[in-house]
């Protein structure tokens, strides 16, 4: 019987803090996500914490390897796996990128931006609608952080996502970092981007710190606190949301002792409270 | 998309950048910059002893070159620095044997770690140079063998340890891992060595099965071994 569904705000688990988290009496967490690429097929140390945090929390799976609009044929094997493990995970969804993460034969454990036109939005969502259609799960996909425009790119991006979710009839992991590091690194305006997307598909929110290489160049790097702008433009978000989706925090370099995770995410709770509130 | 694929390969991993046309090249490169950064943060702290023991820039320029002409292939992320060891294996091993022993080394220790916990965790590998004597950056590099040593590398709560078995233990290992049942193990072996003393044999077999570090079964011979000699 799958557990409570996500909600609240939740933390990435990463081994740097895993232990001490899932030993903590106290934390801010309620939910907590997970990369099956870490996981997956994985024994000892990990599969431990992993259960210990499967005990203790909802747990949502986010992959980082989908290459959902990559030209590679989707390898089955994987999915196979991956769908067994989706199940022993008793996740509600399942999330991953919409970018490329294959290029020509190699993994590039990385998330690289999509050529912004019409067919990568049919390669796209035919590929998500099977992905979802074999897991046999509702799917959500997460917006990326991007550094360049794709050769042959004709849509503005937010149209383009929006076309992608409503396509493949699938959900939006809304990842608000990313829409302001875009919104710099291409000088559009966040809060049009956000209120061209289908909200009512968001069924997670993804927020994390970026770096600042340049006035208009930041880098999505998991790697700081919050800023402040992009705290402004979730809050901007959950005024126009029905209902606030489960949040995730998340530190993925850089990262500091727990106390100040939890620090975060606290005030991250209470900045979601209050937005909601005011809406 | 195909080939807007290869052109993004081309730029991310060739040495010298295949530039798309009309991107400005700062951004092109933080793309680069990204991608291999993050695959070597990973492979060199999962190959710490083989990183400090190249040295940087010759360890970089193995790296710059395994992704050039071969790259992840792999979802898992600590398989990234198992497969660039397997790279290295057949790559510098004329070169540098005692470094592709250590990579290999502590690759398969990743693979003791991580693996499933339904299987056995047990890896072997055959050494020229005593690599598992290594235990730190002020370790004193080993001299090559007389005669290879063979370990057995396994998990035991959550622990990675070695044990030195003795090489027809481990050609016998050799042989169930490649499938074969363990009378036409000890049968292949027989013709190798005209003493062979299968009692003797069967019975460290036994005993490492009795530890866990191995299982013998006639119909599912153990597939969990990572060999090279």
């Amino acid at each position: 019987m799958a557990k409570n569904r996500p909600s609240g705000v939740g933390i990435g688990l990463r081994l740097q803090f895993a232990e001490e988290l899932v030993s903590t009496k106290a934390t801010n967490a309620s939910f907590v996500e997970i990369a099956p690429e870490n996981y997956l097929g994985v024994g000892g140390y990990r599969a431990r914490l992993l259960a210990m945090a499967k005990e203790r929390w909802p747990v949502v799976c986010h992959g980082l390897c989908g290459d959902l609009a990559g030209a590679a044929p989707l390898d089955q094997e994987y999915l196979t796996e991956l769908k067994q493990f989706l199940r022993d995970a008793d996740v509600h969804w399942y999330s991953d990128h919409l970018c490329y993460t294959h290029l020509a034969g190699v993994e590039t454990h990385d998330l690289i931006a999509l050529p912004l036109h019409e067919g990568a939005v049919r390669r796209a969502a035919k590929r998500i609608r099977e992905v979802q259609s074999f897991l046999e799960l509702p799917m959500a996909i997460e917006n990326v952080s991007a550094y360049m425009r794709m050769p042959g790119s004709e849509m503005r991006e937010e149209d383009f996502v929006a076309a992608v979710v409503r396509e493949a009839d699938c959900h939006l992991l809304l990842d608000i970092n990313n829409v302001y590091v875009n919104s710099i690194n291409f000088g559009f305006d966040a809060k049009s981007y956000v209120d061209a997307l289908p909200l009512e598909r968001v069924l997670q929110i993804h927020i994390a710190g970026h770096h600042r290489e340049s006035e208009d160049l930041l880098i999505d790097t998991h790697g700081a606190s919050i800023a402040d702008p992009v705290y402004d433009l979730l809050c901007y978000t959950l005024r126009k949301m029905a209902a606030v989706p489960p949040i995730l925090l998340e530190r993925d370099s850089n990262i500091p002792p727990l106390i100040e995770i939890e620090q975060e995410l606290e005030t991250l709770r209470i900045c979601v409270e209050q937005c909601h509130a005011r809406a | 998309m195909q080939e807007l694929e290869q052109a993004l390969r081309d730029l991310v991993f060739k040495r010298d950048p295949a530039w798309l046309v009309g991107i400005a090249k700062e951004r092109q490169l933080v793309y680069r910059r990204l991608i291999h950064n993050n695959l070597y943060d990973v492979i060199i702290s999962l190959l710490p002893l083989t990183y400090h023991f190249a040295g940087a820039e010759k360890f970089r320029q193995w790296i710059a070159t395994w992704l050039e002409e071969q790259g992840p292939k792999q979802r898992m992320y600590w398989m990234i620095p198992v497969e660039f060891a397997a790279w290295l294996m057949e790559n510098i091993v004329s070169e540098n044997l005692l470094l592709a022993e250590l990579a290999h080394f502590e690759a398969m220790q990743q693979c003791a770690e991580n693996a499933p916990n339904t299987h056995l965790s047990c890896k072997l590998g055959i050494y020229y140079h005593s690599v598992h004597l290594i235990s730190d950056e002020n370790s004193t590099l080993p001299l090559k063998l007389e005669r290879p040593i063979f370990l057995l590398i396994y998990r035991a709560d959550e622990t990675v340890r070695w044990l030195e078995i003795e090489p027809q233990v481990a050609q016998l290992l050799a042989k169930l891992a490649e499938g074969a049942s363990l009378k036409e193990s000890l049968d292949s072996l027989s013709e190798l060595y005209a003493d062979l003393d299968r009692a003797y044999l069967t019975a460290q077999l036994a005993g490492l099965s009795h530890r866990g570090l191995v299982s013998i079964s006639e119909t599912h011979p153990r597939d969990e071994s990572a060999v090279y000699s």
